[in-house]
C-alpha cells in the first residue's frame, strides 16, 4: 500500500510539471503587460522597460521557465508577486486557510443535505419524497451556483436582513456562501447517491440478505449502502478537490478572501507568479483528492487489488474447484 | 393444432427507431424538448420578438420594476431587460453550442485515436489530457480565457478546450471495451479491414454516448459562459449575454432584484431542459449507459 | 414426523402491476402440499412462475410492483401470509431457507464469507461471542466441503461451485425445516452440478430437511424428488409422485417435455421441441393456458379453464383428456 502511494505521488510530479508549463505558457502569451499595469498607463516608456527588466520579462520564454522551475525545485521558492513584491508562498498561504475552512463547511453541507435524502429517495422510489427530491435535485444542478448565491443575498440580506452579504468575519458570514456551494453540490450528490443505491438495491445479494431474515434497516445500511459507496465517495472526493481550488465565483460574490478571489484578482492584474503558484497549489490539491479517493476504493472494495499489496495467505492452492 | 397466441418478439429493425420510440414515451423529456425549441426560436428570432432594441436606452425609465410595458423591468440604463434576455440568449446559446461542437469533434477524434491505437500515441494523448484534467475545468477555462483575451471567439475556444479532456476520456472507454469484444476478432478473421471495423462496429457504439455527452455538455457550457462573462473574462459588455447581465445587475442587487433574477431564470430554464433531455436520451439509447 | 404435513399452499395468486405491460399474472391458483422429510420438484420452463412461487412462500416478492393477491401458505399450521413482517423475519433463514440460482451474484462482494454465514447465525441463535460465531461459520464451511480457514476470504476468491456451496452453508446454518432451492445448479457446469446435487442429497438425508427443488432439468428431478409438480404459465398442470409423473404422464405439456429430451438410444435425427412459446403472463390465452400449443386441443379447451382433476392414485392433472402414459 505504501509503495502504491509513493508511486502515485511520484506520478503526480510530471503532471504538475506539465501543469506549470501549461499555465506559464498561457500567461506568457496573454495580452496585457504586467509592468504597465503595475506602473499605470501614464508611466514613461523607460520606466516600463526598466520594470520589465526587473521582473525578468524580457528574457526568452524557455529561459524564464527553466529559471522558474529551478527556483521551485531547489529553494521551494515560487517567486515574488509582481504587485506587492512579497513571496508568492506567503501571499497564498495567507489565503489558503480561509479556502480550507470554506471547503470544509461546504462539504459538510453537501453531505448532510445530499446523502440522507438520496438514500431515502432511492429506498422509497416513486414516493412523494422521491419525486420532490429528484425535481429539486434537477433544478439545483441546473443553476449556476453564483446565481443561487445572489438569490440568497436578495432574500436573506436585502429583504429579510437576517444575514450579511459579504466579508468573512464571523460564523454568520459563513452560512450563505456555504449554502451556495453546498446546495448545488448536494444536488449532484443526491443524484449520484440515488442512482447508486437504486442499482445496488436490485442486486441478488440483497434478496439473500432478506432471505436470512435480516431487518430491512440493516439490509439497507449494511448491505446496500456499503456497496453503493464507491460512486458516492468519488463525487464527494472530487467535489472536495474542486472546492479546495477555491469556489471561484462564489468567493467573488461574497467577497471572501480565499484562493479563488486571489486568482481572479491576480489574473486581472497580470500578477503572473501568484497565478502560477495558486494554480499549482490547486492542481496539487486536486490530484491528492483523486489519490485519496482511489485509496479508499481499494480499502472498501476487496475486489480492487492494489498491485503489490499483501495477498491473502494460502488462497492459491484452493483456486481450482 | 391451433395458432400461437401472444408471445413472439417483433424484430426490432433499427436500434435508433427503438430509441426514438422510447424517448417519445417520456412525456417530461418531450415537454423539455418543446420548451428548448421555444427558447432557441426566441433566441434566433430575437430581433422580431423583442419589443425593444438591445441598446435602446430610456434613462427616464431606468431601474423600473417589472410592469406591463417592461415584462422583466428595466436596467440601470433604462434598457428593457426582457429584450436583452432574448438577445442575450442568442449569444449564450451560440457560444455554448459552438464550444460543445468543437469539443465534441476533437474529443471524438482524440478519444478514438487514443482508444484504438493504444500504444505510444494513445498514452501520449492520455497523459496530455491528464495534465489538463489536473485543474478543475472552470479554472482551466478561466486561465485560457485570460490568456486568449476577451471576446466571443476566444470564449468559445476557451470553453471548448476545457471540455475536450473529459470528452476524450468518455469516448475512449467504450472504444477500449468494444475492441476486446469477440465480434471484432470475428470480423477481422473474415478479413474486414480497419475502416470497416471502425465504421460498422465502433462508431454506432460511441454515437449514443456522444449524443448524450454533447447534450449535457451544452448545459455545462451555458453555465461556463455565464461564469466567465460574470467574471469579466468572457463576452464583454455591451454585448448582451446572460452572464454579463448578472454581473451588471449585481451592483443593483439591493434595490433592483429583477436585473439579476430574470437572466438567471433563463439560464436555469435552458439548463434544466438540456439536463432532462440528456438523461432521457441516455435512458432511451441505452439504459445500461453509466457515465 | 414422516407423513405429517409441513407446508400447505392453497390457491396462491401473485400478480405484478407493471407500468408498461399492465397486470402480469405470474402465479395463478397454485396449490400443493409437502410432508416432513419429502422433496418436491417444481418443474417448468423459464418464465413459468416457479421462482415467484418460491418467493411467495417466503414473502420476498418485491411489493411494488408485485402483490400476493390471494391464497394461503400454511407452514407448520401457521398461515405465513397473515403474520407480521417481524414474525416472518424469524422464519426466514431459520425455519425456511432459500438457495438461489446464481451463485455469482448471491453473495455480498464486500463481506467475508464467514461473516455472511455468521450473519444468519447471529440473527436466529442465542447470543454468542464473535469468536464463537466465526467458529460455527467455519464449521458450516467444513460441512459443505470448504476448508474452515477460508472463512476470512471474500466471495470473489472462490469459484462458482464453491460459491454455491457457501450459499448452501448459509441456508443450512440454522437447521431449517424447509429448504427452497431455486435452480441451484443451473448456473454451474455439469461436473460441478453433480457434486452440488450429491452434497445436497447427503445433507438432506443427514438433517431430515424437507426440500422444494425448483428446476427445469428433468434428470435432476428424477434423481432427487419424491413428488413432482409441473408448472406452466403460473399454474400447476400436473402433480403426483415422481413415478406417476414420469411413467404415467397425463398432461400433454409434460409429455412434450419428456419427448423433447434428446435420447442416447434411438434413431432420431432431429429434436422434437414443443411448438410455439410460453404465453406472456400479461396476455394469457383464454381457457386452458396450453391450448395454443397442444397437439390434442379441441374447441372446448379454449372455452373454459380446466380444473385440477384428481385421479384415483392421488395423481392430479389439469386437462380434460386423459393421456394414460406415453404413446
Amino acid at each position: 500500500m505504501i509503495e502504491y502511494i509513493i508511486k502515485r505521488i511520484l506520478m503526480m510530479i510530471p503532471v504538475l510539471i506539465g501543469v506549470s508549463l501549461l499555465v506559464f505558457s498561457l500567461l506568457h502569451f496573454a495580452p496585457g503587460d504586467p509592468a504597465r499595469i503595475i506602473l499605470g498607463d501614464d508611466a514613461p516608456v523607460e520606466a516600463i522597460e526598466a520594470k520589465r527588466e526587473e521582473l525578468g520579462l524580457n528574457e526568452p520564454f524557455l529561459v524564464q521557465y527553466v529559471k522558474y522551475v529551478t527556483k521551485i525545485v531547489t529553494k521551494g521558492d515560487l517567486g515574488n508577486s509582481f504587485k506587492s513584491n512579497r513571496p508568492v508562498t506567503e501571499v497564498i498561504l495567507e489565503r489558503y486557510p480561509t479556502t480550507l475552512k470554506m471547503a470544509g463547511c461546504c462539504i459538510l453541507m453537501m453531505v448532510v443535505m445530499g446523502l440522507p435524502i438520496g438514500i431515502i429517495s432511492a429506498v422509497k422510489q416513486y414516493s412523494l419524497i422521491d419525486n420532490l427530491a429528484v425535481t429539486i435535485g434537477l433544478v439545483a444542478v441546473s443553476m449556476p451556483n453564483f446565481w443561487l448565491g445572489m438569490v440568497l443575498i436578495i432574500i436573506f440580506s436585502v429583504k429579510l436582513k437576517w444575514l450579511p452579504a459579504s466579508g468573512f468575519y464571523g460564523w454568520n458570514y459563513w452560512i450563505m456562501p456555504a449554502m451556495t456551494v453546498g446546495f448545488s453540490n448536494a444536488a449532484s450528490l443526491l443524484r449520484t447517491t440515488r442512482s447508486s443505491v437504486l442499482e445496488c438495491i436490485r442486486q441478488d445479494y440483497v434478496v439473500t440478505a432478506r432471505a436470512k431474515g435480516q431487518k430491512e434497516s440493516v439490509v439497507i445500511l449494511h448491505h446496500v449502502l456499503r456497496n453503493a459507496l464507491l460512486p458516492i465517495l468519488t463525487v464527494i472526493g472530487i467535489s472536495f478537490g474542486i472546492m479546495l481550488g477555491g469556489a471561484i465565483v462564489t468567493e467573488q460574490i461574497f467577497s471572501i478572501p480565499g484562493i479563488g478571489k486571489l486568482m481572479i484578482d491576480s489574473i486581472n492584474s497580470r500578477d503572473y507568479p501568484v497565478v502560477q503558484g495558486a494554480v499549482l497549489l490547486v492542481a496539487l490539491s486536486f490530484s491528492l483528492a483523486n489519490l485519496i479517493v482511489d485509496i479508499m476504493y481499494s480499502i472498501i472494495d476487496p475486489r480492487i487489488q492494489i498491485k503489490g499489496a499483501k495477498k491473502i495467505k494460502g488462497a492459491e492452492k484452493y483456486d481450482e474447484n | 393444432m391451433m395458432k400461437t397466441e401472444g408471445g413472439g418478439n417483433k424484430a426490432r429493425k433499427h436500434r435508433f427507431g427503438d430509441a426514438i420510440f422510447q424517448f417519445t414515451r417520456n412525456r417530461l423529456a418531450v415537454f423539455c424538448l418543446l420548451v428548448l425549441g421555444a427558447i432557441i426560436f426566441c433566441a434566433l428570432f430575437a430581433d422580431l420578438i423583442a419589443p425593444f432594441g438591445i441598446d435602446e436606452q430610456q434613462i427616464s425609465e431606468a431601474l423600473q420594476a417589472p410592469s406591463r410595458s417592461h415584462w422583466f423591468g428595466t436596467d440601470n440604463y433604462g434598457r428593457d431587460i426582457f429584450s436583452r434576455v432574448l438577445h442575450g440568449g442568442r449569444v449564450s446559446l451560440l457560444v455554448a453550442i459552438a464550444a460543445t461542437l468543437l469539443s465534441t469533434v476533437f474529443g471524438v477524434l482524440f478519444g478514438s485515436v487514443a482508444g484504438y491505437y493504444e500504444g505510444r500515441i494513445g498514452n501520449l494523448i492520455m497523459r496530455i489530457m491528464d495534465i489538463f484534467m489536473a485543474i478543475p475545468s472552470l479554472l482551466m477555462a478561466i486561465v485560457l480565457a485570460a490568456s486568449f483575451g476577451a471576446g466571443l471567439n476566444n470564449t468559445i475556444l476557451a470553453i471548448a478546450i476545457s471540455s475536450i479532456p473529459s470528452f476524450t476520456r468518455v469516448v475512449r472507454a467504450p472504444i477500449l471495451a468494444v475492441k476486446q469484444n469477440e465480434y471484432m476478432e470475428a470480423s477481422r478473421a473474415i478479413g474486414a479491414r480497419t475502416p470497416r471495423l471502425i465504421l460498422r462496429h465502433i462508431l454506432p457504439n460511441i454515437l449514443a454516448i456522444v449524443i448524450v455527452q454533447s447534450t449535457l455538455g451544452v448545459a455545462n457550457a451555458i453555465i461556463s459562459v455565464a461564469s466567465l462573462s460574470f467574471l469579466g473574462l468572457g463576452v464583454q459588455p455591451p454585448t448582451p449575454e446572460w452572464g454579463t447581465m448578472l454581473s451588471a445587475g449585481r451592483a443593483y442587487i439591493t434595490k433592483c432584484y429583477w436585473m439579476v433574477t430574470f437572466p438567471g431564470l433563463a439560464i436555469v430554464l435552458s439548463v434544466i431542459c438540456l439536463n432532462v433531455l440528456g438523461d432521457a436520451l441516455r435512458d432511451a439509447l441505452d439504459p445500461r449507459l453509466k457515465m | 414426523m414422516e407423513g405429517k404435513k409441513l407446508l400447505s399452499v392453497k390457491n396462491l395468486k401473485i400478480q405484478y402491476n407493471t407500468r408498461s405491460m399492465g397486470i402480469c399474472r405470474a402465479v395463478n391458483d397454485v396449490s400443493f402440499d409437502l410432508n416432513y422429510g419429502e422433496t418436491l420438484g417444481v418443474v417448468g420452463e423459464t418464465g413459468a412462475g416457479k421462482t415467484t412461487i418460491a418467493k411467495g412462500i417466503m414473502r420476498l416478492v418485491s411489493t411494488p410492483p408485485g402483490k400476493i393477491v390471494a391464497g394461503e401458505v400454511c407452514f407448520a399450521g401457521e398461515n405465513l401470509l397473515k403474520v407480521s413482517e417481524k414474525k416472518m423475519q424469524t422464519y426466514r433463514g431459520n425455519k425456511i431457507s432459500m438457495i438461489f440460482q446464481d451463485p455469482m451474484t448471491s453473495l455480498n462482494p464486500i463481506d467475508t464469507v464467514g461473516a455472511q454465514i455468521a450473519e444468519v447465525l447471529k440473527l436466529h441463535s442465542a447470543p454468542m461471542s464473535k469468536q464463537q460465531l466465526m467458529r460455527k461459520a467455519a464449521d458450516m464451511l467444513e460441512m459443505v466441503g470448504i476448508p474452515g480457514e477460508r472463512s476470512y476470504d471474500y466471495p470473489h476468491q472462490f469459484s462458482g461451485g464453491m460459491k454455491q456451496r457457501i450459499v448452501i452453508a448459509i441456508a443450512l446454518a440454522c437447521s431449517p425445516e424447509l429448504i427452497i432451492a431455486d435452480e441451484p445448479t443451473t448456473a454451474l457446469d455439469v461436473t460441478i452440478q453433480a457434486q452440488i446435487l450429491e452434497l445436497m442429497n447427503k445433507l438432506k438425508k443427514e438433517t431430515q430437511t424437507s426440500m422444494i427443488l425448483i428446476t427445469h432439468d428433468l434428470g435432476v428431478v428424477a434423481e432427487m424428488c419424491d413428488k413432482v409438480a409441473v408448472v406452466y404459465a403460473g399454474e400447476i398442470v400436473e402433480y403426483g409422485t415422481a413415478r406417476q409423473v414420469y411413467k404415467e404422464t397425463q398432461h400433454p405439456y409434460t409429455l412434450g417435455l419428456f419427448q423433447s429430451l434428446p435420447s442416447l438410444t434411438g434413431d432420431e435425427t432431429r429434436l422434437k421441441p414443443i411448438a410455439g412459446m410460453m404465453p406472456d403472463p400479461s396476455d394469457l390465452p383464454p381457457g386452458c393456458c396450453f391450448h395454443p400449443r397442444c397437439p390434442f386441443a379441441e374447441n372446448a379447451c379454449q372455452a373454459s379453464k380446466p380444473p385440477l382433476r384428481v385421479l384415483e392414485t392421488g395423481h392430479k392433472v389439469r386437462c380434460m383428456k386423459s393421456l394414460n402414459g406415453r404413446s
